[in-house]
């Protein structure tokens, strides 16, 4: 065996202490990447049974969607891995200055005093690498589990709507390439990790090392007394700080784990808010039981216009919307049903200065590279047809526009009136370019529309409520007592005209039958961001144990490898009650600055985080607060926690034997 | 006047057949303005001597007094408290505190005892230690000589009853070695400070008023120096 590799055993086996925490950090992270591949494999084959070998015709976009998150988490670790784990290798090459030393000394280049402090991360990585691989697959095996659970749950509740089975199944899968992949990427991350402190070890002269490196890791800064921490900790604090103002490279490594373990539990806290406001939002539209029917549409772009071209394949038209609405309250006499009937894909509105508001108008993203503005035509029964009609005061038979549109504006819900009060006119246009001009008899403003049927999460800007035409979906919006009955009731209408005649798919019927509760359609929505929340909460909660142990090495490090200074403290005249002072005062010092630069960053990374969310949700960034207050509370829990446990053991250290103890 | 009685003065290291006696009931007194001299061969028992006089290190038997005070019986903080208002350590290896600046760890134990900075006061040690262009720097930017000098003053800085010197020039060639003496035998004659020199080399030790030689524990001769 190579001396520089016998070198690094002698100091693993050495240091016990120091060596386990390494092999947690290195397991810990190893275990990370492996439950991240173990989702990635899991996850590819689950699509790969519901798709086919290859993924089939979408498979680079289904790729991506598996390779984004997967790449996104692995480099969240690698970053947080690396940052723990060459805290570990520094404070252990600070530790080993005087070995070092006495090598240079003796002959050993600078190249060997790299290869002990990389030989040593690769003994550390035989050990650390295939205890996180197993650690890895329980976890990835746990969370595919969980996450295999609620996608069950997901086909249930899909299959009592759609009234097909749903054949999503996440089972746990492994394959060699994971576990190679993983431990080739853990290798690399330890390596990645020593590689710093080995370089920096090789460049130590051995002058240096006999002298004490630390002496020259010393800045002179000019230390100002602080009245607060003066106040706070007396003179003990001023030295404290300036113990951290002059040797900053010896308390960074504790300040780094303290402020990323904050931002990970703020990033945690605001992605949990982000959710449950994406959720809410989702859920604002009531809880009606939905009779829904859509048909597929065949999506094209029109050969003469270039223009995309939406073909609805089987429309519904309005008798028969009208005959389901009729057998539908039959169900019981005084059942309120109202059907809405909808077209967003046929027509879209040219846009026209004289009709449109100002407001409307200077709204960016409203009109597509034709200056054309997405339109939604409705139909309605012909009960809430005639009381719309009322509303507005025209006569039955009328065209009557919605002056009322919501919107997403970056993160925030708007509303706006897009026309003037006197609109009488509005020329439609169709992928083919054929215009038609669409008399306008009456308006509604939102509060005259009905409570269900007439909102929408994402409505077009145009709606025009017309008296009949085919429709693409209509649904119709009910409060049945009994919603098992009435479900029953309505599938057997549906069944009627648009029976489910496979299971398998329906793209071959072309069209789709749902029946359920608002909620429950929501619910199938939210699911996959209930996963994403849950993989990622589960994750962040990993790293931010990583973080902790960081914190925990690091500072007791710090404090270890201070005896022999706090020996001379004592000499002189300083007390127990005042070194313990002194001490947390330092920790309080770091605790303050971690605190600072991981709030600072548990805002800014969340924050841009929510620049993309609110583009899709109307959710903006809140401060989470409650997560702020956690972190900051754990972490001073932690930190005073470490610095009691260290002080107690200082407490019956001989003073004459710290004092010579560590003499270069 | 005796600054310092030692009394009976008893170290054991630890048990049965693999006790050691480090020192060895050692009794003698040192009064006020002496300069004394500890000599001894490597391992004789000095330092552990000196430990024990300083308050770092508890006797097994025996009375260390120090200004009429018994220091034997007194409680670690206690310890740390007298330390501080009424000895002076200086070190082999300096000891000092790498993250203060010279002038910072002169007035270290002033300050841990709650002292306002007497500037003059600083100035004027730092002046006669030949220190005052070097007030500002850390130990680290500091040659060996210097950061003993900043030792000596912070031993001074509390005009203390006596100032202990473990080897104080054991880590220095031999011209700072002579300036360093120089400095204490200074302290001594100008400023009246008593002070316990431990060194084994001979040719130090005979700058001193008085010398006490140990071996194996034991005072083997005390001698007054005739000048």
């Amino acid at each position: 065996m190579r001396l520089t590799a016998e070198l690094a055993l002698d100091q693993i086996r050495g240091n016990r202490k120091r060596s386990a925490g390494a092999i947690m950090a290195t397991a810990l992270s190893a275990a990370l990447l492996t439950a991240v591949m173990c989702f990635a494999s899991s996850g590819y084959r689950m699509l790969e049974n519901f798709l086919g070998p290859g993924l089939g015709e979408y498979a680079g976009a289904y790729l991506i969607l598996l390779v984004i998150p997967s790449v996104f988490l692995g480099l969240l670790i690698v970053f947080m891995s690396i940052t723990v784990i060459s805290n570990i290798y520094e404070s252990s090459t600070v530790k080993r200055l005087g070995e070092f030393g006495v090598l240079k000394c003796v002959g050993a280049t600078g190249r060997q005093i790299r290869e002990t402090v990389i030989f040593e991360s690769l003994w550390i990585s035989i050990i650390a690498v295939p205890l996180g691989l197993i650690a890895g697959t329980v976890i990835g095996f746990i969370g595919v589990e969980i996450a295999g659970r609620y996608i069950a749950y997901f086909n249930e509740l899909s299959k009592s709507i759609v009234m097909r089975p749903v054949s999503f199944e996440l089972g746990f899968h492994v394959t060699p390439a994971t576990y190679v992949f993983s431990a080739v990427f853990s290798m690399l991350v330890v390596l990645a990790s020593a590689a710093k402190p080995a370089a920096r070890s090789g460049k130590i002269t051995a002058i240096e090392c006999i002298k004490g490196i630390h002496l020259n890791l010393i800045k002179n800064v000019k230390v100002k007394e602080n009245p607060v921490i003066e106040k706070l900790f007396g003179y003990e604090g001023t030295l404290g700080s300036a113990n951290i103002s002059r040797n900053r490279i010896a308390y960074r490594s504790t300040v780094r784990a303290l402020a990323l373990s904050i931002m990970l539990i703020m990033l945690a806290g605001s992605f949990k808010n982000q959710a449950h406001n994406a959720m809410n939002w989702m859920s604002s539209m009531g809880n009606a039981m939905l009779v829904d029917y859509a048909s597929i549409m065949d999506e094209g772009v029109n050969e003469q216009t270039g223009k995309d071209e939406s073909v609805i394949v089987k429309p519904i038209s309005y008798d028969t919307a009208q005959e389901i609405t009729e057998k539908l309250r039959a169900y019981k006499e005084d059942l309120d049903i109202i059907g809405v009937g909808s077209d967003r894909v046929t027509y879209r509105s040219i846009a026209d200065d004289s009709i449109m508001s100002s407001e409307f108008l200077t709204h960016s993203g409203i009109m597509d590279e034709h200056g054309e503005i997405k339109t939604e035509l409705l139909t309605a029964d012909e009960k809430t047809y005639v009381m719309l009609c009322g509303m507005a005061g025209v006569p039955v038979g009328s065209n009557i526009l919605i002056n009322y549109y919501v919107y997403n504006d970056n993160g925030r819900i708007k509303e706006l009136e897009p026309f003037t009060g006197d609109v009488k006119e509005i020329e439609l246009i169709d992928s083919s370019n054929v215009e038609k001009k669409l008399s306008i008899d009456g308006i509604l403003y939102k509060d005259q529309l009905p409570s269900n049927g007439f909102e929408s999460l994402a409505p077009d800007p145009v709606r025009i409520i017309v008296p009949s035409g085919n429709m693409r979906g209509f649904t119709w919006y009910s409060d049945p007592a009994d919603d098992a009955s009435f479900t029953q009731y309505a599938r057997s209408v549906m069944d009627e005209y648009y029976p489910i005649l496979t299971e398998d798919s329906y793209v071959e019927q072309g069209y789709t039958v749902r029946i359920s509760r608002a909620d429950q359609m929501i619910k199938v929505m939210n699911i996959a961001i209930i996963l994403g929340e849950i993989v990622l909460s589960g994750l962040i909660i990993m790293l931010m144990f990583m973080g902790f142990a960081s914190v925990i090495s690091t500072l007791s490090a710090n404090i270890r490898i201070r005896q022999r200074e706090f020996a001379v403290l004592k000499s002189v005249g300083m007390t127990n009650r005042a070194l313990e002072k002194m001490v947390f005062s330092e920790s309080a010092i770091c605790s303050i600055k971690g605190c600072l630069g991981g709030i600072i960053w548990g805002i800014v990374l969340p924050y841009a985080i929510n620049l993309s969310v609110r583009k899709v949700f109307p959710v903006r960034y809140e401060l989470p607060a409650l997560s702020l207050l956690f972190g900051v509370l754990t972490v001073l829990g932690l930190v005073i926690l470490i610095t009691r446990v260290e002080i107690g053991k200082m407490r019956g250290q001989n003073i004459v034997e710290d004092i010579r103890e560590n003499l270069c | 006047m005796a600054i310092l009685e030692v009394k009976d003065l008893t170290k054991k290291y630890g048990m049965g057949d693999g006790e050691v006696v480090a020192v060895d009931h050692i009794s003698f007194s040192v009064e006020k303005g002496e300069f004394v001299a500890i000599t001894g061969a490597s391992g004789s028992g000095k330092s552990t001597l000196m430990n024990m006089i300083g308050g770092i290190d508890a006797p097994t038997s025996g009375e260390v007094t120090v200004d009429g005070r018994c220091i034997s019986s007194m409680s670690e903080d206690e310890l740390a408290i007298f330390r501080r208002r009424n000895l002076g350590m200086i070190y082999q290896f300096y000891n000092l505190i790498p993250t203060l600046t010279a002038e910072e760890n002169i007035v270290l134990p002033w300050r841990l005892d709650g002292r306002k900075k007497n500037d003059e006061k600083v100035k004027e040690i730092l002046s006669v230690l030949g220190l005052s262009e070097r007030a500002g720097h850390l130990p680290g930017q500091m040659s060996g000589g210097q950061q003993q000098r900043v030792s000596i003053g912070r031993a001074l800085i509390n005009d203390p009853a006596f100032i202990l010197a473990d080897e104080p020039t054991g880590n220095l060639d031999s011209r700072t070695s002579g300036e360093i003496i120089d400095l204490l035998k200074y302290t001594n004659e100008k400023l009246g400070q008593t002070i316990l020199l431990i060194t084994h080399d001979e040719k130090i030790a005979l700058s001193a008023d008085r010398i006490i030689t140990i071996g194996d524990g034991r005072i083997i001769r005390d001698e007054v120096m005739k000048r």
